[in-house]
């Protein structure tokens, strides 16, 4: 869907943002960009909307050169979202999500179902928000509009700049796991920008990370964390990278790659569905809750016991293996 | 600052005739003194309230007294803007002085307003000049003094 | 503290109405206003003419300056913008006396020359007010409009100008107060106007002149300037205040 071919930016003649970038995102894929401040994340990202110029090199998107595109038209086909929401103070809440529907000439009763449903999406009551300004909102509420915005028109790709870096802890978290469930359920064609490890390993498809204008590494968050190209990439993944990445499996997934132990009757036991993450299958083994945990599938069906020395057992096979 | 120069002068003039003053310097300085209050109180009003919040709080958690927190920190954190007041006070009342000229107090407008009797073009822009430069001189000398007493630290 | 401030404010705002009061019944007791009652015909024609001479030069100097401003804040061309904020700087030390009377070494005595020379003057705060008000439209805005697809003159009308409203109109307001007041100068330039009064009341000591032409025009100045007061209030999109607002609290 989007291709990144040496892609270089210089800014003004000499600043050199980002240098022969080669990667492609796949339909439906959400990819973030991941690293330090100022190693070309927004630069990268800008690029794509032609909001920055390339100096060298090209993004296709759909096949189609960014550069060579119109760029107003190409622009109302990608949702964006910014840190500081961009809202426009002077509309109220359904002038700002419907403006681009409105430019592209929908009609009213088109337009009012759209954002009952964008609404309702976002997690905000529809006719409770309406005709309210940005300023009569919190700042959660804000980004939610910010992104029902991004959505009006049913963009394929999306553009986002640290979408929830403005918020606090428990509301980013919040906001992180609703956006994971619409994007289930909407499969667009996510770019997306964060400096946040936990954040790009809970959400992404892919992350690319970058430090100084180059590509460390592009990988999935598991291989990345499992597996990383470099001592740069380890570093910033951090040291509790293995434990970071126990998230990313379910107990399926060791169903699936070893043979589960049979349920000893010596041992205590708990049961376990089979599609939780195997963090939670090691805190309750940590726990002393339990020395086995029995797997069950949905209909609880017995299928075999895990234990720490599995777990373990697996973990080596996915750091040998994911190269 | 909405009553027009010459309208205040034009009030003026009757009140202090009462005491024998209606013509000359007296309702000139009078007039430009209420005139230099709204920008300067105004400045220096916004310029304090907008000192940042947690200064002042760190200020008071330190222990200092109300004064030594307006003379230690509100003050030069505002000195920026107060002194911006008091250029627009001034180049403000250099303007007005000019008009002072037809109320019998002098002054360079007088220049300009001979050179509107006698239809004398030269005259009218030598006098629009000096008031103009004198303007700009004052200007550039307040924010000499802007510079001086501005601490380091808070200039951009 | 908030309420003592409250009382400050209450007293000086007493003592100000009272002033207020006590100066119109002593102008009143000492028939200070008698040229207006013998002479309405003058009194309607000069306030005609005053009138006449600051909405024409006002008029005109939006339709130049807000444009003018818009241009300039361009981004092609940006790099001209510090000239013009330079100029109308510099051009505001100039005298409004000093203005009126070049504007008559042009075009000679009459109208003509205090409506050109009021234009020229009120040109300067419209512009530096429009340049302000859209400079001020916060830069994350502009960029989410344009990665939303809005071309440059969709985001100039629908974001850039009922954003920078407010500015803009503060600027026509402080221009035609002044203009009230420059205007009260044009009898000078032959223009006629309400300083007719105030200039034969200064020449021949004569408070009933000077009062019947002052007071109008300060009454005047107050109530262009309560007016524009409430335009902004009745133009300025709500959410905008709500806005202006939440930054100063
Ligand atoms: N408009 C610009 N002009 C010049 N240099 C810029 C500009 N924007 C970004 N840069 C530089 O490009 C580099 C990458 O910036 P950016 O893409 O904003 O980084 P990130 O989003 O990863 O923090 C930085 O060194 C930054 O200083
Ligand atoms: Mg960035």
């Amino acid at each position: 869907m989007i291709h990144f071919n040496d892609v270089t930016k210089v800014y003004n003649g000499n600043v050199k943002a980002i240098e022969n970038m080669n990667f492609n995102v796949e339909d439906g894929e959400l990819v973030i960009m991941l690293g330090p401040s100022g190693c070309g994340k927004t630069t990268l990202l800008r690029m794509v909307n032609q909001l920055e110029s390339i100096t060298d090199g090209d993004i296709m998107l759909n096949g189609k050169s960014v550069k060579h595109s119109n760029k107003i038209e190409m622009r109302r086909n990608i949702g964006y979202v910014i840190q500081s929401n961009g809202l426009f103070p002077n509309m109220n809440i359904e002038d700002n999500a419907m403006i681009v529907p409105n430019l592209l000439g929908w009609d009213r009763k088109k337009m009012r179902d759209r954002f009952n449903t964008l609404m309702e999406l976002v997690g905000l009551n529809p006719d409770q928000y309406r005709k309210r300004f940005p300023h009569e909102l919190s700042g959660g509420q804000q980004q939610r509009v910010g992104v029902a915005r991004a959505l009006a028109a049913d963009p394929p790709v999306m553009l986002m700049d640290e979408p929830f870096g403005a918020l606090d802890p428990i509301i980013r978290t919040h906001l992180q796991e609703e956006f994971l469930q619409i994007q289930k359920e909407l499969k667009k064609t996510i770019l997306f920008v964060s400096h946040d490890i936990d954040e790009a390993v809970k959400m992404a498809d892919k992350i690319a990370l970058l430090k100084g204008g180059q590509m460390m590494q592009y990988a999935e968050p598991a291989k990345m964390l499992n597996k990383p190209a470099n001592s740069f990439v380890a570093e910033f993944v951090g040291q509790d990278r293995v434990l970071k990445s126990m998230s990313l499996y379910t107990v399926k997934d060791l169903a699936t790659a070893l043979t589960l132990k049979p349920v000893s009757e010596s041992l205590e036991a708990q049961n376990i569905n089979e599609n939780l993450s195997l963090r939670v299958a090691i805190s309750k083994l940590l726990n002393q809750e339990a020395d086995q945990l029995i797997v069950e599938n949905n209909n609880g069906t017995n299928k075999g016991s895990i234990t720490l020395d599995l777990i373990e057992q697996f973990l080596h096979r996915e750091i040998k293996e994911s190269v | 600052m909405t009553i027009p120069s010459l309208a205040l002068f034009g009030i003026m003039i009757p009140i202090l005739s009462l005491i024998n003053e209606g013509i000359g310097t007296l309702p000139a300085v009078i007039a430009l003194v209420l005139y230099s209050q709204l920008p300067i109180i105004r400045n220096t009003y916004t310029a304090i309230n907008n000192v940042d919040p947690d200064i002042r709080d760190a200020a008071n958690g330190i222990g200092l007294t109300t004064f030594q927190r307006l003379y230690k920190v509100e003050l030069p954190n505002a000195i920026p803007l107060i002194m911006a007041g008091v250029r627009t006070a001034t180049v403000l009342n250099i303007g007005v002085g000019a008009i002072a000229t037809l109320i019998g107090a002098g002054g360079l407008g007088g220049i300009i307003y001979q050179g509107i009797l006698r239809n004398n073009t030269t005259m009218i822009l030598a006098g629009a000049l000096s008031v103009a430069v004198l303007a700009l001189i004052a200007d550039l000398f307040l924010r000499l003094i802007e510079n001086l007493f501005t601490p380091k630290g808070v200039k951009k | 503290m908030e309420r003592t401030n409250k009382t400050i404010a209450l007293i000086i705002k007493l003592i100000f109405w009272g002033l207020l009061a006590a100066f119109f019944v002593w102008a009143f007791t000492n028939s200070m206003f008698s040229t207006i009652v013998e002479q309405p015909d003058t009194f309607f024609r000069l306030l005609g003419e005053h009138v006449t001479i600051v909405l024409l030069s006002g008029a005109a100097a939006v339709l130049l300056a807000v444009p003018l401003g818009i241009f300039v804040t361009r981004p092609k061309f940006r790099k001209s913008e510090w000239l013009i904020i330079g100029i109308a700087n510099l051009g505001q030390t100039v005298p409004s006396l000093a203005v009126l009377a070049l504007a008559m070494g042009f075009l000679g005595i009459g109208i003509s020359a205090a409506i050109v020379a009021l234009f020229v003057y009120s040109l300067l705060p419209i512009i530096q007010n429009t340049i302000a008000g859209i400079d001020s439209v916060d830069d994350d805005m502009i960029d989410a409009a344009k990665g939303m697809g809005l071309t440059n003159s969709q985001i100039l009308w629908k974001i850039e100008l009922p954003n920078a409203l407010t500015s803009i109109i503060a600027g026509v307001r402080t221009a035609l107060v002044i203009n009230i007041g420059t205007a009260a100068l044009a009898y000078l330039v032959g223009a006629g106007g309400l300083g007719v009064w105030i200039f034969t009341g200064i020449r021949l000591f004569d408070n009933a002149f000077l009062m019947s032409g002052a007071v109008p025009v300060t009454l005047l100045a107050i109530l262009i300037d309560y007016l524009f007061k409430w335009l902004q209030f009745a133009l300025v999109p709500k959410g905008l205040r709500l806005a202006r607002k939440a930054q100063n609290s």
